[in-house]
């Protein structure tokens, strides 16, 4: 049986690094006392998997990750178990039994959403620089990763753009395995064209696609 | 506390911010008022590195769990995080509270090895405190040490206001009474007080005199302040505190793991090593108190291994039944156990079998010495048919890797010792290979570490001189060579020049402290970490301070000679020492004292029983 867990990296927490993260999870795990199953081989450790990584230094409020357990445990005693165990900062939310035919988390999930708190003296600027991006066919920007520079168009990436109630950006951006796209490009590309402002990010959603709609993850994966 | 929003900003541009935020499970909060005394442990190396430190770890939630104390902690920050407190115009700060060091009324610094005093001072300068001990107001906090680097304080006599010398546990409590006691009377009335504390050393007590040819003269302790300051050990190391619900990092320590201490003290009588002259006798902690506080550590903490500290745990004597227990009791919750290297024939019975089930770390040995004779000159008990019949042993039971640690430059050694390290090499591939492939672990390796000799006070060795940087090296290139002819080895040295500013700190005196603050303004930090350690900054310290690093680490010193640390005592007598010596260069060994005491002093000084 798997158990999708959701929950929230704050605070301190949000410099746990992906590692790290695995790391703190099994030995969350272990001080519960929850019968999550090991992997086989000569080092065994808990069959633990995330459903995508979050950048170091950022929140989030909608982590979710899956874990093999060995006996029938509900979900609600899953949660309030690992609740307790978890490191401060790391807030267990929901935890669902997840289907057996569904994919794992990391397979299914498409889609994620994140808000970003600008310095209000920026709004109008920001206000039309997403306008113009939501216009245009085609933003390409330059990546670089492990070195290599390379071009990429962040349009067709970009799933949702807006701002809510005057405060905060909004985006809901392609995260699937095959493709997804880093919020930080997005803020890059609009400071580029506004100037320099600050700028704090939050994951807040997860999503994966079924029937052509875009439902949370844990949700779609749901027994 | 220092601008949170300031620090925010700041992180996300350094390696691995968890270094500096705190918050991780285990770590202890408290209220504050105005009663409370504010204590900082200051670690100065790198978090992972302080993080994996047991004695800070025991006396942080010590303190702790005294009423009306709350205990913090801070390690060095890393060069980049530095720049980045510098640029800020931030001061260091505790990781609990985000206290500037200047805020505590006492600084707490441990003090594990020579090459982390440059980051001594970088802490002090960063958290705003006087570097001098002479410039620090009523206002400044009181600078505290302790650990194995206080058994000769002299190079930090100028910084620190004063030493905690041996065991903390007792003299800690006892210091914080006394600085609430008497703070209202000020820092100088307190250390004048303090200084009646046994196992406190107030280095400004002291006079040193000196002669004209360098050496020193005479030691004046003040009116009130003991001549020789003895150290402390815990009344009762059984039931010493310790904590089970060590802090968890976020990041991975180096040692990130659950460490249980076994036993303290080792009496096999190395001659060059310190730690088994410092921390006699040998004490043991109950078995049965060992397997609860390893289950109750791995409750609380979920760590996955479990390991057993001490100078040599294959001494313990209940080692057979610790294992097999704790063994059988993690079986199947993935939490392995760390066993050093046992000599698995010296079990019989019940647990031999078992043990040997156990044992799967891989083998690591210290014979320390290539050759026999040059074993008999620094006591080390290990001959080479024990090693061969343990490897052997190992290698049948499907173990293909064996570590071995050795040392250069010891006294009355010759290349022929050097020589005898590759043929030590040799004769372990040769056993592995006489072992039937089907039995054997697939891929022979061995690992051969070399450091350098440092004479360390306390010791039968405290006289000698070390050898030369040249000398080392040309030792080093000669055994890389024979080894080259050995497949399967890998070899590791250490760096001489590391050892020798090792040697010169090791037993110095106070008038390097302008050494010190020259090679820190230099910049000149993490001298322990190959990437940072600039031997050409301090060669300039050196020459700046107009001091000569081979008055200290090149010289044979007299019998008669005064030492720096002569101030300090252990219980070991100087006597003891010297006839160690005269020992050694007769070749002849001095068997582990629980065998029969051999009378090194710590029985009249009332620390052994
Ligand atoms: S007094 Fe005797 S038994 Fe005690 S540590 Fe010294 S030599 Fe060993």
């Amino acid at each position: 049986m798997r158990i999708g867990l959701e929950f929230e990296k704050k605070d301190a927490a949000k410099y746990i690094s992906h590692l790290d993260l695995q790391r703190a999870f099994s030995r969350a795990i272990r001080r519960s006392g929850l019968p999550v199953a090991f992997s086989a081989g000569f080092n065994p450790h808990y069959r633990v998997s995330f459903a995508s990584a979050l950048a170091l230094g950022m929140e989030s409020t909608c982590e979710c990750v899956e874990m093999a357990v060995e006996n029938d445990v509900s979900p609600d005693a899953f949660l309030s178990a690992i609740g307790k165990a978890l490191p401060p900062g790391l807030y267990a939310k929901r935890a669902v039994r997840l289907a057996d035919n569904a994919p794992k988390l990391m397979a299914a999930v498409r889609e994620a959403e994140y808000k970003v708190i600008f310095e209000k003296a920026y709004l109008h600027e920001i206000k039309s620089v997403i306008c113009d991006i939501i216009a245009s066919r085609e933003v390409v920007v330059k990546k670089t990763s492990k070195g290599d520079v390379k071009e990429i168009d962040i349009r067709s990436m970009i799933i949702m753009l807006d701002i809510i109630n005057d405060e905060c950006l909004r985006m809901r951006l392609a995260a699937a395995p095959s493709g997804s796209l880093k919020p930080g490009l997005i803020v890059e590309e609009i400071i580029k064209r506004t100037g320099n402002f600050a700028y704090q990010t939050i994951r807040t959603g997860l999503y994966a696609h079924a029937g052509g709609n875009a439902i949370d993850l844990l949700t779609a994966c749901h027994e | 506390m220092i601008d949170i929003k300031k620090l925010d900003s700041i992180l996300p541009n350094v390696q691995k911010p968890a270094r500096y935020t705190g918050g991780e499970l285990g770590e202890i909060k408290k209220d504050i008022d105005e009663n409370t005394l504010r204590f900082v442990f200051c670690f100065p190396d790198v978090y992972e590195v302080g993080m994996s430190h047991m004695g800070t770890s025991i006396l942080y939630h010590l303190a702790n769990s005294l009423d009306g104390v709350y205990a913090e902690r801070c390690f060095s920050p890393w060069p980049d995080m530095e720049s980045a407190l510098k640029e800020a115009d931030m001061p260091l700060f505790s990781l609990e509270t985000k206290t500037p060091l200047s805020g505590f009324h006492i600084v707490g610094i441990n003090l594990s090895y020579e090459m982390c005093y440059t980051n001594v001072l970088a802490m002090l300068d960063l958290g705003r405190i006087p570097l001098y001990s002479k410039d620090r107001d009523d206002t400044a906090p009181v600078v505290i040490a302790g650990g194995g680097c206080a058994y000769n304080p002299e190079p930090l006599a100028d910084f620190i206001d004063l030493f905690v010398i041996g065991e903390g546990e007792e003299v800690l409590p006892e210091l914080i009474a006394l600085y609430k006691k008497s703070k209202a009377a000020g820092r100088q009335a307190f250390l004048r007080k303090a200084a009646g504390i046994p196992g406190v050393y107030v280095p400004a007590l002291y006079d040193i005199v000196y002669k004209s040819d360098g050496a020193i003269k005479e030691i004046v302790a003040a009116e009130g302040a003991p001549k020789t300051v003895q150290k402390r050990i815990a009344a009762d190391f059984d039931k010493s505190f310790f904590p089970v619900s060590p802090i968890v990092p976020y990041l991975a320590a180096v040692h990130d793991r659950v460490t249980l201490e076994v036993m303290r003290g080792c009496t096999r009588g190395c001659r060059f090593c310190q730690a088994g002259f410092v921390y006699r006798p040998v004490r043991e902690r109950d078995a049965e108190r060992l397997i609860w506080q390893a289950k109750e550590s791995i409750k609380n903490t979920g760590h996955e291994e479990v390991s057993l500290a001490s100078l040599s745990t294959g001494d313990y004597s209940d080692i057979a039944r610790l294992v097999c227990t704790l063994s059988d009791d993690f079986k199947g919750s993935g939490v392995s156990l760390a066993v050093p290297s046992l000599r698995i024939d010296s079990y019989e019975g019940e647990y031999a079998g078992r043990l040997k089930q156990v044992r799967n770390t891989g083998l690591t040995f210290a014979p320390e010495a290539g050759t026999q004779r040059l074993r008999d000159i620094i006591n080390k008990n290990l001959s080479d048919d024990d090693i061969y019949a343990a490897v052997k042993d190992a290698f049948e039971s499907g173990t293909n890797g064996v570590k071995l640690y050795f040392m250069m430059g010891l006294p009355g050694e010759t290349m022929d010792d050097i020589a005898g390290i590759a043929e030590m090499a040799a004769c372990i591939r040769r056993i592995y290979y006489e072992v039937p492939k089907v039995r054997r672990g697939g891929g022979f390796r061995l690992t051969v570490s070399v450091s350098c000799f440092v004479p360390k006070p306390h010791t039968p060795f405290q006289w000698e001189a070390q050898d030369s940087i040249a000398t080392l090296m040309e030792k080093q290139n000669f055994l890389k060579n024979v080894l080259r002819a050995v497949k399967g080895v890998k070899f590791n040295w250490h760096d001489a020049k590391v050892s020798r500013l090792e040697a010169v700190f090791a037993r110095g005196d106070r008038r390097l402290s302008c050494v010190l603050v020259a090679a820190y303004r230099l910049g000149c930090r993490f001298d322990s970490w190959k990437e940072y350690f600039d031997y050409e900054k301090w060669l300039g310290a050196f020459a700046g301070a107009d001091m000569l690093p081979a008055f200290y680490a090149d010289r044979v010193r007299g019998k008669n000679e005064a030492l720096p640390w002569d101030m300090i005592g252990t219980g070991v007598t100087k006597d003891y020492l010297w006839k160690e010596r005269t020992a050694a260069y007769e070749k002849k060994t001095t068997p582990d004292c629980r065998q029969g005491c051999t009378n090194c002093g710590l029985k009249k000084a009332g620390l052994c029983q």
